[in-house]
This record gives structure tokens, C-alpha cells and sequence, in this order.
């Protein structure tokens, strides 16, 4: 029999709602934390977090050391310690976060940041144009980059194919007129009103 | 080599590096809200400012500044320039340069830049980590350069990569609009939070295993006993 969490609610039970996933898995152990957010640990799928909305499951393919989950365990200062078949894994949250690919980016080299007037951010990578806005990211590329392939879930990202925006772009600039400006090694372009001129 | 200075819509003036007598090139650059002008840190080190085209002043080591490549310049709000080095933070202000290195309490002497944020705190990315250091300790230590700073230092344990040396392009950091800062560790994009830092204020739990007073043991007089850290 497949396994599932289920809620038990105004003296009704019923199945508790994991985001967008369609895992089979046997939960083991279920832990509520400081945050109120959700950790449940299985026999066979590892660990999974469920936090405001969203789900991330967390494998001995992610770094866990197995993914068996014996025991959950919140200590006094926040830190989430799990024991599993193979070891012991601690959870926190860092003071500084890094957004990779794994978080939407088109590349994993970043080579120059930019803060806009309107409150986007602009990360120039070896494989796109990103511009970050609210947790939405928008990737620009060149004619001839492709766009990564990421699972369906990863709404928040959204890709334009041959936006004009020159390969490998560089330097970032913004100007008093609110222009973006991209100076790569094949040319200097800008975006204004949701276009790429070239200079 | 050289660097551009544009010149309105699609004039631009190429000024060779050798004009300006140097043999390397330029690694760093910022403008003189103040002053008009451009900054430029080098590669092989040193400091020069351009105005009109002309070098009106250059730093090298000798006068104070930082040793090693100039990875980045930056003006802050009351028009002094501070300088990351190899050899430490460079401040320029008035004609007068001091370094600000291990020696005065930084953690090590590397540094890719330095930045305000919008609570009275300099940030500096440096290659043993992230390092806060309040307004008001750099305004005693430009004071007095002899003087020794207090830094926080955020380091792994807090998710910051730490490269030894940083490239690409620029801009290597940018203070968004709610002020946070987000910065190129070589892999992705960190972002910290000036505003909503997550210390650790819970306490260690006392345990006291000895009691000695000029040289004999009172352990035995006095049991140990373990008390809880918020008693």
C-alpha cells in the first residue's frame, strides 16, 4: 500500500496536500519546527521539507547521508539534526544563501551583479542574461545559447530565445535614463522598454 | 589595452594605459561623484586619478597603500575612496592614504571589496570570508590608522564561499533596493541580509568541572555542578 501524511482536522482525517509532487514514499518520522514548517522523513525517498508552499525532497543523491530517515530532532537553537541508516545530517539556515542553478540561474558563473532603479537585479552569466525581480527570473538569450532543460515545477523562471542580447555577456551598467547596458566581447548592447539594441 | 571615455550617444576616446605611464593595465575603476573624474586601481598595484584628461595624482605602496593587484575602488558618501588590495583596505581621503590590515584586526589581508550597507556597516568580501565592521570603528581608525578594529566574521559555517581571488566583471557587488547585498562568490549569486542578521544568541550551558583558589583544588569542598545558561 503506498504511503502518504495524513491530517487529522475538525475531527476528520484527510490526506495533507504536498506540493507539486507524485513521489511514492513511506514516511517515518514527522517533525513541526520553529517556522512551522513541515519535515517528514521516510523509509526509502529520504526527507522531505515542506515550507511555505513549497516542497523540497533532500536524497542521499542531494549529499543526505542515507535515505532511511531514523530519527528528527530540533535543538534549542533551530538546528534540524537528522539521523538516517548511513550518518547524521544537520539543517540550518545560513546567514548568506547562494541562488545557483539549482534555483533557476541559466549558468553557474556569474560574472557581474547589478541592482536596477526598479528594484530587478541583473546577474551576466556564461550561459544568459538573468534578471531577477521578486523571485521571478526572466533569462535572455543569445541566438545561440539554448535554454536549460528543468522540471516543470520551476515556474518562476521563464526564458527569451534570441532576445538579442550579445553571448557571453560582461560588464553591467545602468544609466540616468534607466537604460541597462551590456558590454561584452563581441559588443555593447542596451535594454529599454523590454528590448536589446545593439550599439 | 587601453580605456574609453564615451563621449555622449557614440563618441568614444581610447586612452592607451601606456599614456597614463603605466605598463600594466587597469582592474579596477569608479567615478568621483565629488570630485568628477574616474579612479583607477591596477593590476601590478598602485592608484591613479583622472580628470580632464589628464592623471592629476597617483598612490603606489610606498605612500601607504595596500600591496598587490587593486581589485577594487570604491567613493563612499563623504568622498573617500577605499582601496581593496592584496594587502589589506586602502582609505584615500584628502591626499592622505592608510591601510587597514591584519595587523589592525582584519581576520586576513586579501580583500575584493568593500561596501557600505544601509545600517551604519561596512561590508568587506575578502578571501577568509565576509566581514562586518561598524561605521563607527572605521571612523577611529581613519582617525587614528594605528588603532586596532572589531570585525565579525562570517565564514563557511554561515554559507559564504571565499574565493582567493575574484574575476569577471563588473560590478562585483550591488545593494538592491532594500538593501540587501548581493555578491559573486565565482559560483551563482550570495546575498546577506545587513538588515536581518541571524545571530546565534543562545548561550552555551555552563559547566564547571574545577575549583582552585592559589594552587590547591577546592574541587572537593565545592561539588561541580552544571547550571543552565539562562539562569
Amino acid at each position: 500500500m503506498p504511503g502518504g501524511i495524513r491530517r487529522f482536522l475538525d475531527g476528520k482525517t484527510d490526506t495533507y496536500p504536498l506540493p507539486a509532487t507524485r513521489l511514492q514514499f513511506k514516511p517515518t518520522r514527522l517533525l513541526r519546527d520553529h517556522d512551522g514548517s513541515l519535515w517528514i522523513g521516510t523509509q526509502d525517498r529520504g526527507l522531505f521539507h515542506v515550507h511555505g508552499g513549497r516542497l523540497d525532497v533532500l536524497a542521499q543523491s542531494d549529499g543526505l547521508s542515507g535515505d532511511d530517515i531514523l530519527e528528527l530532532f530540533e535543538d534549542r537553537e533551530g538546528n534540524i539534526w537528522v539521523s538516517t541508516n548511513d550518518g547524521l545530517d544537520r539543517f540550518r539556515d545560513f546567514a548568506v544563501p547562494t541562488i545557483s542553478v539549482k534555483q533557476g540561474l541559466s549558468a553557474a558563473f556569474v560574472g557581474s551583479v547589478l541592482s536596477a532603479k526598479d528594484g530587478s537585479v541583473w546577474l551576466s552569466t556564461s550561459g544568459g542574461l538573468n534578471r531577477w525581480k521578486n523571485g521571478q527570473i526572466t533569462i535572455y538569450h543569445s541566438r545561440r545559447e539554448r535554454p536549460l532543460t528543468r522540471p516543470a515545477e520551476r515556474s518562476e523562471v521563464h526564458d527569451v530565445t534570441d532576445s538579442g542580447v550579445p553571448e557571453a555577456g560582461g560588464s553591467l551598467f545602468q544609466d540616468g535614463r534607466g537604460r541597462i547596458w551590456v558590454f561584452a566581447y563581441r559588443g555593447v548592447t542596451y535594454f529599454e522598454n523590454g528590448r536589446f539594441t545593439s550599439r | 589595452m587601453a580605456f574609453f571615455i564615451w563621449l555622449g550617444e557614440t563618441l568614444s576616446k581610447r586612452t592607451p594605459w601606456a599614456t597614463l605611464g603605466r605598463t600594466d593595465f587597469a582592474s579596477s575603476l569608479s567615478t568621483d561623484p565629488a570630485q568628477g573624474g574616474v579612479w583607477l586601481g591596477f593590476y601590478q598595484g598602485g592608484l591613479a586619478y583622472f580628470r580632464d584628461g589628464q592623471v592629476r595624482a597617483t598612490y603606489k605602496v610606498a605612500d601607504g597603500l595596500g600591496k598587490g593587484i587593486v581589485v577594487d575602488v570604491q567613493v563612499d558618501k563623504d568622498g573617500a575612496l577605499w582601496v581593496a588590495t592584496e594587502g589589506g583596505l586602502s582609505r584615500v581621503k584628502s591626499g592622505r592614504v592608510s591601510t587597514l590590515t591584519s595587523k589592525n584586526g582584519l581576520p586576513c589581508d586579501s580583500v575584493h571589496w568593500a561596501r557600505e550597507d544601509n545600517d551604519q556597516s561596512f561590508w568587506l568580501y575578502m578571501a577568509c570570508g565576509l566581514v562586518r565592521i561598524e561605521r563607527t570603528q572605521l571612523d577611529a581608525w581613519a582617525v587614528d590608522p594605528k588603532r586596532s578594529i572589531r570585525a565579525t566574521v562570517f565564514d563557511s559555517s554561515d554559507g559564504v564561499r571565499s574565493p582567493a581571488v575574484v574575476g569577471g566583471h563588473s560590478p562585483r557587488v550591488a545593494k538592491t533596493t532594500d538593501g540587501k547585498l548581493w555578491f559573486l562568490p565565482g559560483d551563482g549569486v550570495s546575498i546577506i541580509d545587513p538588515h536581518h542578521l541571524a545571530f546565534n544568541n543562545c548561550l552555551p550551558r555552563l559547566h564547571v568541572e574545577q575549583i582552585s583558589a592559589r594552587g590547591p583544588d577546592l574541587s572537593g569542598v565545592f561539588a561541580p555542578a552544571s547550571a543552565p545558561a539562562d539562569s
